[in-house]
């Protein structure tokens, strides 16, 4: 499988993916008008990479998130259960920034509807 | 037109208004005045958590009255809708307040308020539950029609929103919410 990544913009995050090293990261803020059609072809990939691989480390460093984007990463965690619960190695990731709050309630509300535990890592502001 | 800007101005600055927009939103425009709304408020020292409720809000509410704006395209009504969108931050005593209004149908009003009625009603807990609930089945159903925004704004909301229809004429009024972070 060959690595695929996007650069970020404004309402976009920065997403790679890394299949060598079982590796998908997610960095910036998602706000786009169509989520959907943002999140679509990486639901392609994970598909396809769950045929042939067991595991996978998913990095989330998200600052904002509006509700159509939440609706495409409920979608994408739905499919990372659905893979843990067939035995699949899967960690999940979730930075965030102490001072921000909106992105640790975020991925507390992700976590609720999933088996896979959340690591919350705090990083230091950058500022 | 000169003193119709000026007062205007002054109108604003009596109503703590520091930053608004009326108009037709686009996706690049929501961006834009986004990132203008977040740098005047690091400016100000306010802090992270206050500026990420309000951006959150400013967002959600502009692409609202954008989707809705859309939705009437190819309608008769959609004159009547178009660039009818306001944003407006304003500073209280109890935080910044984050003010949107778009004329909407009279017909589309019930729905909308039983909606608004609802989360109002609702305490922290509940609103989790809620959000929950309704985006499990916004998910499930492939539809956006459930009011998740709505229910996101107001758990970031330091206060309960309020919300106002102020009847234009039989066919449309105009909506209000104010949202407090």
């Amino acid at each position: 499988m060959n690595n695929f990544m996007v650069e970020s913009t404004k309402s976009t995050p920065y997403v790679e993916f890394n299949p060598e090293n079982n590796e998908l990261i997610f960095k910036g803020e998602s706000y786009p008008e169509n989520a959907y059609s943002f999140y679509e072809p990486i639901y392609k990939l994970i598909d396809e990479y769950f045929i042939n691989f067991q595991k996978l480390t998913v990095d989330f460093q998200l600052s904002y998130i509006n509700t159509s984007s939440i609706k495409c990463l409920i979608i994408l965690f739905d499919k990372f259960n659905t893979n843990y619960k067939n035995g699949k190695d899967i960690i999940i990731n979730w930075y965030y920034d102490e001072d921000n709050g909106f992105d640790y309630d975020m991925g507390q509300d992700f976590k609720m509807d999933i088996d896979i535990p959340f690591n919350f890592i705090e990083i230091n502001d950058e500022e | 037109m000169e003193n119709a800007i000026y007062m205007l101005q002054k109108k604003l600055r009596q109503s703590n208004i520091e930053f608004i927009f009326s108009g037709t939103f686009s996706q690049g425009l929501i961006e834009e005045l986004g990132m203008a709304l977040k740098q005047r408020m690091q400016l100000q020292q306010v802090k992270k958590r206050q500026i990420s409720s309000a951006f959150f809000t400013f967002v959600e509410q502009t692409q609202n009255i954008k989707q809705y704006e859309v939705s009437k395209e190819n309608t008769e009504d959609f004159l009547a809708i178009v660039g009818s969108g306001v944003i407006a931050i304003s500073k209280t005593d109890s935080g910044y307040c984050v003010n949107s209004g778009n004329t909407i149908l009279n017909r589309d009003i019930s729905r909308l308020k039983e909606k608004l009625d609802k989360i109002i009603s609702m305490n922290d807990e509940a609103l989790t539950n809620y959000f929950r609930e309704v985006s499990r089945r916004e998910v499930d159903m492939n539809s956006g029609r459930g009011g998740l925004g709505l229910i996101q704004i107001a758990r970031k909301a330091t206060k309960k929103i309020e919300y106002n229809f102020e009847k234009i004429d039989d066919s449309y009024s105009y909506y209000t919410l104010t949202v407090t972070v």
